[in-house]
């Protein structure tokens, strides 16, 4: 198995040598072709190592919009007063973004810090049983739509999705359904 | 001579056709698609997905449908993330079910989880949702 790559993040700055703002291709020649890309009408994501970390691009011009990392292991460390993020207690992290950022915004159980450029949110560690968070998003500012837009959204998603009968059937599934 | 191998990795090629099992060995089908509680029980390492995801299906987390995954590709999955895009596919989610259409919320995970490798979890999807239908 590949060794890890350990990055050092800078909070809306970057990752390693990877810069928020930076061409897709600018990215792709220093990390290489990602190990698999995914996009939708909202981002253009590649992922790396063993996708434990996914850079988001604008879909239409390609430039780098924030980048997410879910492993602790892969942080070398943090820039921003020198604290490992993800190695945390989520009680600690949430107070450390609190202090930090006393106006959150909160959409469901992600905690967004535009003072910061960071969003995370809680899970529970398996093995500890203690909740750590998920993984720690680092952004541009307009990476995150509006609420408005997010909901409106949702809405138009409800109203469009297929029946289940019919992807069902689709799926080979319709024993189930 | 029948073997229990809690080795979800082997359990899972063996199911899927990938490799065969050793002569006078019988893999039993693994438990790979389930409740949460069950599969993470019956497996070791990877991550257990749950569909729809634990923050928006109503019940205790051990008691969510989930399938067994690798974890790269379970980080694949759209609602996975701290990020607008797996936000927003949580909050689908919560919509659908909050409309009573959980089938719906479960089939549009089914077929993201397609969309990350087509066809390697077919039978631990199947597994899921016949534990899924006797619940019901």
């Amino acid at each position: 198995m590949q060794a890890k790559n350990r990055y050092e993040i800078e909070l809306g700055k970057g990752v390693g040598l990877i810069k928020l703002g930076m061409a897709r291709q600018e990215v792709i020649s220093i990390f290489g072709e990602p190990k698999s890309s995914y996009s939708d009408n909202l981002y253009l994501s590649d992922y790396y190592d063993f996708s434990r970390l996914r850079i988001d691009y604008n879909t239409n011009t390609e430039i780098c919009l924030a980048i997410e990392i879910s492993d602790s292991e892969l942080i070398y460390k943090d820039k921003y007063q020198n604290i490992d993020l993800l190695s945390l207690s989520w009680e600690r992290l949430f107070s450390w973004m609190l202090e930090n950022d006393p106006h959150l915004d909160i959409r469901d159980d992600t905690f967004i810090s535009h003072v910061l450029k960071i969003s995370t949110g809680p899970k529970l560690d398996e093995e500890s049983g203690i909740e750590v968070a998920e993984s720690i998003v680092t952004f541009v500012e307009g990476y995150w739509p509006s609420e408005e837009y997010m909901a409106a959204a949702v809405e138009r998603y409800v109203q469009s999705v297929p029946s289940a009968k019919d992807s069902a059937k689709e799926l080979g599934l319709e024993a189930f359904f | 001579m029948r073997v229990a191998i809690p080795d979800a990795d082997l359990v899972q090629w063996v199911n899927n056709g990938l490799v065969n099992a050793p002569p006078g060995i019988k893999i039993i089908e693994a438990k790979l698609g389930g409740t949460h509680g069950e599969v993470r029980a019956n497996t070791v390492g990877g991550q257990v997905h749950h569909m729809p995801a634990d923050s928006v299906n109503l019940l205790p987390t051990a008691q969510g449908s989930a399938i067994w995954m690798y974890t790269e590709h379970h980080k694949e999955t759209a609602s996975n993330g701290r990020g607008p895009r797996a936000v927003r596919y949580r909050a689908n989610q919560k919509s659908l079910i909050d409309h009573g259409k959980t089938d719906e919320a479960i089939i549009e995970d089914i077929k993201d989880v397609n969309r990350v490798a087509p066809g390697l979890y077919d039978i631990s999807i199947r597994q899921m949702l016949k534990k899924y239908r006797r619940s019901q």
